[in-house]
Parts: C-alpha cells; structure tokens; sequence
C-alpha cells in the first residue's frame, strides 16, 4: 500500500517546523519546489499500520499567488490534493491565524487544527473554548505544545481517524452579506463550463479568486479568452461596491471574512486582562532594541560579534581539516608510490579526489556556526527587529534590511553568506543580494592582497588594500541599483512583516537548523565542488606525463589562449591567466599558483613579481582577483540557493564581465595619467 | 461630532490610536495589507518608528507588524481615542 500524502501548513512563527520535526522525526527529505528557490521539506511517519508523507508548506498568512510562498502552497493544495492538511494556529495570536484556516476551509481542503503554543497562550492569560471552535470551523482542534512534545500524540490519532473517515467536506460558509454576494454571484455565472474545468475549482470558490485578483486563475481565463469580460464585470462590480460600501470588492470579501473571524473570536476566547507580562517585556525590549539611538549601535554590535565568533571558531577548525587532509593525502601519495603506483595515479587522490572532498569540508565549521546565530536571531524574533532599524540605509542602497546579515558575513566567507539570504523572503530582495555578494571581499582573497600589495606599494600597502575592500562594497552598491531598475524593475520589495514577540530559542531547535543547512551544503554543493576540483585537476595533469599545471598542461595552454585577452589589463602573460584560473577553486590559490610557476615558490615570488607587473598591472590583477568569479564553493552554493543554472551562469558571466572592465579600466586609465 | 479627518497612516506620530477607513496602493501590496487583517474598521496604533523613522510599526488584532513609510502612505485611517474598539483591539495597551 503506498503512502498517503498529508500537508502542513501555518503561518510563520507559529512554531510549524518544531511541530513538523517532532511529527516526523530524522525521516525527512529536503528539495526544492519545481522552478522556485522555495524549499520543499517532505517527512515520513507510520501510525496505526498507514504510512503518511507529510509536505511540509512554506509559512504563510494567507492563501492566493500574492508571493511565491503562498503560490507554491495554493497550487500543490489544488493539484497534488493531499488527503487532509494539519493547519498550525497560534494559540496566543488565534486571531491573525485563523485568516489561513478560514481560506482553507472555503477551498473545502479537508483540515486538522493544531492549536499550538497554548502554554504560551495561558501564560497570556487567554483562555480559548476548544468546543466553540471545533463547531464554529466543523473540523477536528488538537491542543498541541510543539515545545515541550505535547499533544503529538493526539493530533495523529486525529489526522488517522479524520483520513479513516473518508466523508466528504463540506465547504466552510462565510455570511458575505447580499450586496458581495451579488457581485460573487455575477462572477461565479459569467465563467463558462470549460473554463471552471480548466481551474480544477468548484464555481463560487474561482469566484472568490477572482474577487481576490487571483492572477493564477485569471491566466487560465486569459487562454479560454473570457478574461475580458470577466475584467469588465469586475470594474462594473467594484463601481457599484464603491457606491454601496465605500470600497471594492477585493477590499469587501476579506473585511467579511475578518469581519467573521472577529465575531468568532470574541466568542471563544477569553481574555484575562491582569495577565499582560509577554506583551510588556517584548514591549520593553523593543524600546531598547530599536530605540531611535541605540538600535543601531545595538544592532551592528550583535552583528559584529556574530561576524568575529563565527570566524574565531571556524578558522581555526577548518584550518585543522584542511591539514589533516591534505597530511592524509601525503601519506595516501607516498603509500600508492611504495606499492608502485604511477605517480599520476597518486596525485589523482591527493590533489583530485582527497583534495575535492578537502574543499567541500573546509566550509562545515563555518556554515553550522553561521546557521546557528542565525537560528537564534530568528527563533528569538530579533532578527526583524535587526531588520527593521536597518531597512532605511539598507533601501538607500537598493537592498533590503535583511540584507545586512548576509552581505557583512560575505566579508569572511561567500559561501555561507549565499546560504544566509535564505532569510530574505522576497524573490527580488534575494536574487538581488544573491548577485553582489561575491563583491564583498572575502578572507580567502586577503593574502593575494598581502603578498602583491606588499611586494609593490611598500608602506602604502595598507591602503592599497582598503581601497579594495571599499572597492567591492562600492561596486556592490552600483550592481543592486542597476540590477534593481532593470532585471528586477517590475517586482516590488515589501516590507509588511510581522514582529513576532519575543522568545527563548531552544537549543534542539537551533542545533536541528544548523546541522540541516551544513548537511545540505555537503550533499547539494559538495558535488559540484568536488566534480569542478577533480575537472581542474584533470586540465592541470593532462596531456599526460606534463608536470601539474606547467605550461605544456591544458591548463598553461588555456593560460596562453586568454593571455592576449588579460593584456588590455597589463597582465597578459599565460601565469597569470593559470593562476587566475586556479584561483577558481579558492582564491587564495592564485598567490600559491603565482609562486610555482614563477618563482618554484612562494617565498621567493615577491622578488620576480616586478619583473612581470608594474605597480599599475599588480593593482589591476588585484582588483580582477577582487571581482571575478567567487570561488567554485560560492558557485555551487549560488546554485544550491538560487535552484538555477541559469542565474547561476549569468552570475558568472557578471562578475567575470565586470572585472575585466574594471582591470582593463584600472590599467588604462594609471596609464593616461602616467601611473 | 464632526466627522473625523481621514489622513494616510504614515502622517500619525507614534503612540497614535486609529480606525483604519481604507486601503489603496497597488493591486498586490493592497491584498497583502488587507489580509494582514487590515480592513476597514480595523482599531490599531502607532507602537514604533526605526531609528530613521522608516520603517514603522504598528499593532493591531494582537500582533505587531511592520511597515515601510511608503507602504504605510496607501492605509487611509481615522484618528481615534482610546476605548472606542471597545477594548476588543489588543492594541491599546496603554489604556489601562
């Protein structure tokens, strides 16, 4: 018998992935929804002899195709249709969260309420009548503590009984009142049979969509080609609303259904008004978090110190990793060589293979370090606080408040700052963060810094490197701007967001979030890393019996073929090319790549770089190290993030694209005012 | 009485009561704001403006959300006093 398949849905903050992790336990499979950057989280569990899959839906307010959230959630409602939907209401915020139940329950999904957070809501002094509820919604309520395991138990010996019963739902009723149920009448008769079969919806629910401007169901009418009409009687509709009401139609059907939920909420919920303290302490720590003085201090002190510690921590243990495998790559070289092994078949594991695995692991420390802030700045609700005194100076530079966390981090590590801008909900504010990332100036480039700007600009070479790291923010800056007025000119930012009040994040739930990012990073971008070392490897070693990346290599051949490209910039010899090339894997590469090919070393590299580079070139391969690329880690998590090659290649056509032009303009431009 | 003056939310200083009268704006900020539970009639206030004054936020059905000053702009709202949600709102905590 296979599996039957169950959703789970809520608003965010409701405590859904606490609810949904206990229901499933370790069995958990983690993708992406079809064609959108939405992550898809499935579990499995048995009860009572039946296997379930539970599809764990994006968190969201409401149900339509406002936001790509609510547009993955809608449709896999109405085409995958599982057989029941467990919604998750807070139970301290039962109000703002019966809006998605109330839409649930006209779309006649077949629901389980999980009332969760009710610890928190007694401790509110809220008192809500279980009874009342159950017969005002028509369907099964369960009081569950996602927090302390309670009611787990229950909720799925409702959701098996509830699946066993097999009766058909009848659609929740909302009294809309005669003049918008005149108007939703009109609609519900104006779409034509063959049309209504196309939306899979039954006539009064499309058109309900269709007064709430459902652009999903519009475009299905626009192929059948009754959109027109369907838009005339909507502008005739909302005139006549307009006259009776005061406002449109949109505006009417969801002021009816708050309208419902209002009246039914003042009937079941009781409120002890002595017992106010959560509202006040979240109140009071508002007042410092985002004081009109101190919260921004605060905010980038908090910033900063989880920018230091994550990189204080994960430094040094991704160091001991990286030694530790390249030592047990030696020693597999040197044991391969004393059974006989040719020694390309040894360079092949330590370089290739151990070497691939190497760059994959290096990142481990940092991104569960990263992730764990992260989850506590989210669980703790501080992160839209942190947000929200930001989003003024992150807007003025085409970025989102948001924005912040990811593009700071990207100061030590791309990769796991790529990974951060998972907490940017909006498509655009992410793809736009997503894109100038890889300006942000990362560690890895440092010591490409150090040793050129050493070798050239002497006492000079402090400043030297500041003006690269300024460099990057500038041109960061510039690309959101450009990117934001042109790829991404027709979708909106938004920052209607809810503060949610504060809580004690809870150590489970941080570490079960970190983990599942960094294991993600080693399944989904581990194997485009290692496959891209192993290909590098291959280029470097081939045709065979040349020495590792030498001139006679494919890769001092490739060097030779783009030297004439680089000259415009004053580095066309093919060593820099190799080495910018190398420098893919990480960039800190290009220094060492640098001193085997010219100086059989590093130490002896900063005495025969003049003999190549003026100051003038050195500073513009400086700032070609700066902006192309990000390494093959960032790429691969660029992918793992954006769930698309395609944006993934034009990320490196742009970065590649914009510093050649920035070299090249570097080099000229020295050389017109006589640098 | 004369009839209360309509003006957009992002006119009202801090710590401000109001009734919400009317939401404009585009079509998708418009929904969005709506089924946030901003309808007409909706009691709410003013709890907060960021340190530059944009974003703001503002409490009502017993949550807090957070607006940008230009988002905030298209929710026309009526001034209000204290006690005229007859304490329904969950927003007034100051009242009492």
């Amino acid at each position: 018998m296979g599996s039957t398949t169950l959703a789970l849905a809520g608003n965010p903050n409701t405590g859904k992935t606490s609810l949904f992790n206990l229901i499933t336990g370790s069995k958990q499979h983690v993708g992406n929804w079809p064609g959108v950057t939405v992550e898809r989280k499935e579990g499995f569990f048995s009860y009572d002899g039946m296997d379930f899959t539970l599809v764990d839906l994006p968190g969201i307010y409401s149900l339509g195709a406002a936001s790509i959230d609510e547009q993955v959630a809608s449709e896999f409602l109405m085409t995958a249709k599982p057989k029941l939907t467990i919604t998750v209401v807070d139970a301290s915020n039962l109000e703002r969260s019966l809006y998605l139940v109330l839409q649930m329950l006209e779309a006649g999904q077949s629901l389980v309420v999980a009332l969760n957070m009710s610890d928190i809501a007694m401790n509110k002094g809220i008192r809500i009548d279980h009874k009342k509820l159950e017969e005002a919604l028509g369907v099964p309520v369960v009081s569950t503590v996602a927090r302390e395991k309670k009611g787990i138990n229950n909720l799925i010996k409702t959701v098996k009984k509830r699946v066993d019963a097999k009766e058909p739902e009848t659609p929740l009723m909302i009294p809309y009142g005669e003049t918008v149920n005149q108007s939703l009448e009109k609609l519900a008769k104006a779409i034509s049979s063959v049309a209504l079969r196309e939306t899979g919806m039954s006539r009064q629910l499309a058109a309900l969509r269709l007064a709430e401007g459902d652009a999903v169901i519009l475009s299905v009418l626009e192929k059948c080609g009754e959109a027109e009409h369907i838009r005339t009687l909507l502008d005739e509709e909302n005139e006549r609303l307009e006259q009776e009401l005061g406002y449109d139609l949109l505006t009417a059907v969801i002021e009816r259904r708050w309208n419902f939920i209002s009246t039914l909420t003042q009937k079941i919920v009781e409120r002890d008004i002595s017992l106010k303290n959560e509202l006040t302490l979240s109140d009071k720590i508002d007042r410092i978090v985002t004081h009109k003085i101190w919260g921004l201090p605060i905010f980038l002190l908090i910033t900063w110190f989880m920018f230091r510690f994550t990189y204080a921590i994960g430094d040094p243990i991704a160091d001991y990793l990286g030694d530790a495998i390249a030592m047990f790559g030696e020693k597999v070289t040197f044991l391969m060589q004393n059974a006989g092994l040719p020694s390309l078949a040894g360079s092949f594991v330590a370089d290739g293979v151990i070497g691939g695995v190497g760059s994959v692991v290096v990142f481990f420390p940092h991104i569960l370090i990263l992730f764990a802030f992260i989850a506590i700045l989210e669980d703790s609700g501080y992160m839209a606080r942190g947000a929200f005194v930001m989003d003024r100076i992150m807007r003025a530079i085409g970025l989102h408040g948001k924005s912040f966390i990811p593009m700071l981090m990207g100061f030590g590590c791309n990769v796991p700052s790529i990974m951060a801008t998972r907490v940017l909900e909006r498509p655009r504010d992410r793809m736009i963060t997503l894109l100038v990332l890889p300006f942000m100036s990362c560690s890895a480039r440092l010591p490409v810094y150090l040793l050129i700007a050493g070798a050239f600009f002497g006492s000079h070479a402090g400043t030297v490197v500041f003006s690269l790291y300024v460099l990057g923010i500038v041109i960061a800056i510039i690309s959101a701007k450009i990117l934001g007025s042109t790829l991404f000119k027709g979708e909106s930012s938004q920052f209607v967001m809810e503060l949610p009040p504060y809580h004690l994040p809870q150590v489970r739930a941080v570490a079960i979030s970190a983990w599942e990012r960094a294991g993600l990073f080693l399944k989904k971008a581990g194997t485009i890393i290692f496959g891209a070392v192993v290909l590098v490897w291959i280029l470097g070693s081939l045709p065979f019996g040349v020495e590792y990346g030498s001139h006679e290599s494919i890769i001092g051949q490739i060097g030779d073929v783009i030297a004439p490209i680089l000259s415009p910039a004053g580095f066309g010899f093919w060593q820099a090319g190799v080495a910018l090339f190398f420098g893919f894997l990480a960039k800190e590469i290009v220094v060492g790549t640098l001193g085997t090919l010219l100086a059989g070393g590093e130490e002896g590299l900063a005495a025969v770089l003049p003999t190549l580079f003026t100051p003038l070139s050195a500073y513009a391969f400086l700032v070609m190290t700066l902006l192309y690329v990000p390494c093959v880690a960032a790429v691969a998590a660029f992918k793992r993030e954006t769930n698309s090659w395609k944006w993934t290649f034009f990320m490196v056509g742009y970065t590649t694209l914009i510093a050649y032009g920035a070299s090249v303009l570097v080099y000229q431009v020295g050389r017109l005012l006589g640098f | 009485m004369s009839k209360p003056e309509i003006l957009p939310l992002s006119e009202l200083p801090a710590g401000s009561l109001a009734v919400v009268s009317k939401v404009e704006g585009s079509a998708e900020l418009k929904r969005k704001v709506l089924e946030m539970g901003l309808v007409p009639g909706t009691p709410l206030m003013i709890r907060r403006k960021a340190p530059l004054n944009d974003p703001i936020s503002i409490s009502f059905r017993g949550y807090e959300l957070s607006l940008r000053v230009y988002e905030a702009e298209t929710i026309l709202v009526k001034k209000a006093g204290c006690g005229e949600c007859g304490g329904n709102c969950g927003s007034c905590w100051g009242c009492h």
